[in-house]
């Protein structure tokens, strides 16, 4: 079971403990991220998912000799497409988004957008998202559960397809889909052809955040056992040995993703699912 | 907790198996409330009205339905009920018409920025025996919810003599663009973060006896509120509320909560509530039900839509008739006559 270090931390994300702005506040420093992630690189972790932000970019390029993580970054930043659309309406945040990339690329995939070919402008998109990052580094490229449900919600299968081809032919890595409704996603992509994507998704033992149910999901993560399939927010609300549990009843998860902003925490996580991957106790 | 008490349930739903619906405005919080209708095994969306020409042509490309200039445009037979996500100026005259044609109505918060506005929508409502139901959406949060089963159902009404209440955020800056938001009818952070806080205080402890206002500050455009503090007057009990949409600290809005018992303090937000009180326990979100079909802004989300359509479809007939969004208009229109 792959480990991989997560972000929500740096960007004042906390789902439970009301403790995100306190975040916010910790990790407004790009040597602050850059401490947090030296951590996690030393207590052994590889890979590194993240949402592209501006201080991450810098934090993961400020280590890029020291901690050569494997990186997945995950897109768009919900919050700053939340302030582009307060400031300049729907058509104008996109036009924005689309400008950013440059007039000439941005002026191309417009006209691909109007023959009907919509892959130009997402690799526009993605790539003016991920630009900054050490590119040969990158083992994945994700779409975040705000956008993954969007679609989701919104019926566009057709938009999932194109994500997932764009990701493996034109940018060629591995497409990973966010998303707070697993098994409905599951069944969109991985029924429909789309193998080689990731799914993370939560899954706890407290039924957090987990739709439609704890149940479901399970049994989704059985169903699809063959294909890539990652855990979140594995310890909201449990004890240690519920999580072990937890763990040790869904053997077909192929990874765990989760942050932390103590050391001590960070290495404590680490040997729990080290230890589980083990089938061990701790 | 039942959460169709949010809607006012009059004489007579429809009894369909689905509920054809139309969303009228198709701005930011459209891109929200969309998704989740799309989702629902119960609703089909009919089309989109949007007046703009260049969002026309985005929403037709991104939702793939009929987006429509105007409501006139459409053909409201086949209509059912309409969610009019509109700014609020233009509420109560959208919602006029539709509720004449005996369609159920979702208006996103407030009702309108008039008492007298909202009281005559009600009673159309409720004369045409339709649906009302107004977007304040953290009545469906597990948190609130606990809350109200602790005040109604664990006694914690009884012990209480002051709460505090305050809803922060950083919607405004000196370089924000002009909008409806931050200038002109309608503006301003009461209507905004304030009338979600009113709410919440008319949902804990029902249409208070009177209203004192503390402070004010307007940060940015004269006449426009930035700040705001005031207390909402009960029996026996304060309810202290604090507005700010101009607090560049916060990353997002974040409501919290604060409630002196007789033997202790109840301290927190929307995911987690700390208590030193020993007839009440600390609760965290993750030890409640957060479940739903579908998630996408948040359970409470879902929650306030499967509410108003079980309402429209007669899945759920219990009768409740106050009309909390009338009050949480009144209280408003109580705070700026003051403030004026």
């Amino acid at each position: 079971m792959k480990q991989y270090f997560g972000d929500n931390q740096f960007l004042g994300v906390n789902h439970s403990d009301g403790k995100g702005n306190l975040y916010g506040q910790k990790y407004r420093a790009v040597e602050d991220i850059a401490q947090t992630l030296r951590a996690a690189w030393h207590t052994g972790l590889r890979d590194f998912s993240f949402t592209v932000s501006d201080n991450t970019i810098a934090a993961v390029n400020m280590l890029a000799q020291e901690c050569p993580f494997r990186l997945h970054p995950a897109l768009p930043y919900a919050h700053r497409v939340n302030q582009r659309i307060l400031e300049h309406g729907l058509a104008g945040a996109i036009f924005q988004q689309v400008k950013s990339a440059g007039y000439a690329s941005a002026l191309t995939a417009s006209a691909s957008v109007l023959m009907g070919k919509r892959q130009p402008i997402i690799e526009l998109l993605i790539r003016s998202e991920i630009y900054g990052l050490p590119q040969d580094r990158i083992d994945s490229i994700g779409l975040l559960n705000i956008a993954t449900d969007f679609v989701l919600g919104i019926g566009r299968d057709d938009v999932i397809k194109d994500f997932y081809e764009t990701v493996t032919t034109r940018l060629q890595t591995t497409p990973m889909f966010y998303t707070m409704n697993f098994p409905m996603l599951a069944s969109k992509v991985w029924d429909r052809g789309l193998n080689e994507a990731s799914i993370v998704f939560n899954l706890n033992s407290n039924g957090f955040r987990v739709n439609p149910s704890l149940s479901a999901v399970v049994s989704s993560i059985d169903r699809y056992s063959r294909y890539d399939s990652i855990a979140m927010s594995v310890f909201s609300g449990s004890r240690i040995s519920e999580v072990q549990s937890l763990l040790m009843d869904n053997r077909s998860l192929s990874g765990v993703l989760w942050g932390s902003s103590s050391q001590e925490n960070i290495k404590n996580n680490f040997q729990l699912i080290s230890s589980t991957n083990q089938g061990k106790k701790l | 907790m039942n959460f169709s008490k949010v809607y006012l349930k009059m004489e007579g739903p429809s009894i369909n198996s689905e509920l054809r619906v139309v969303v009228i405005g198709g701005g930011r919080i459209a891109l929200s409330h969309l998704p989740h209708l799309m989702a629902h095994s119960k609703v089909i969306l009919a089309g989109l009205v949007e007046p703009n020409f260049w969002s026309r042509i985005v929403l037709r490309l991104i939702f793939r339905c009929k987006v429509f200039k105007s409501l006139h445009a459409i053909d409201l037979e086949h209509i059912d009920a309409a969610f009019i996500l509109t700014p609020p100026t233009s509420h109560i005259s959208i919602a006029e018409r539709l509720v004449a044609e005996g369609k159920h109505v979702f208006i996103e918060k407030p009702l309108s920025l008039s008492r007298a506005d909202s009281e005559l929508l009600a009673r159309a409502a409720s004369d045409a025996g339709v649906f009302l139901g107004c977007g304040y959406v953290y009545r469906f949060h597990p948190i609130v919810g606990y809350i109200k089963e602790l005040l109604v159902e664990g006694g914690l009404r009884e012990r209480l003599h002051k709460v505090s209440l305050s809803m922060k955020g950083n919607v405004v800056s000196a370089d924000s663009p002009k909008s409806w938001r931050n200038i002109g009818p309608g503006s301003g952070c009461l209507h905004d973060y304030g009338s979600h806080v009113i709410d919440l205080s008319i949902f804990w402890f029902g249409r208070p006896a009177g209203v004192e206002l503390l402070s004010k500050e307007e940060l940015f455009v004269n006449g426009v509120l930035d700040r705001v503090c005031f207390n909402l007057k009960y029996h026996e009990l304060c309810v202290e509320i604090e507005i700010d949409w101009a607090c560049r600290d916060m990353r997002k809005a974040d409501m919290s909560f604060t409630f002196h018992t007789n033997s202790g303090v109840l301290k927190g937000g929307l995911q987690h509530l700390e208590s030193s009180d020993p007839m009440v326990s600390s609760v965290s979100i993750k030890d409640l039900d957060t479940r739903v079909d579908y998630y996408l802004r948040g359970e409470d989300f879902q929650r306030q839509l499967d509410g108003f359509v079980s309402g429209c479809l007669g899945l759920d007939d219990e009768n409740v008739l106050m009309s909390d969004g009338v009050d949480c208009d009144t209280i408003i229109s109580q705070l700026e006559a003051k403030i004026t």
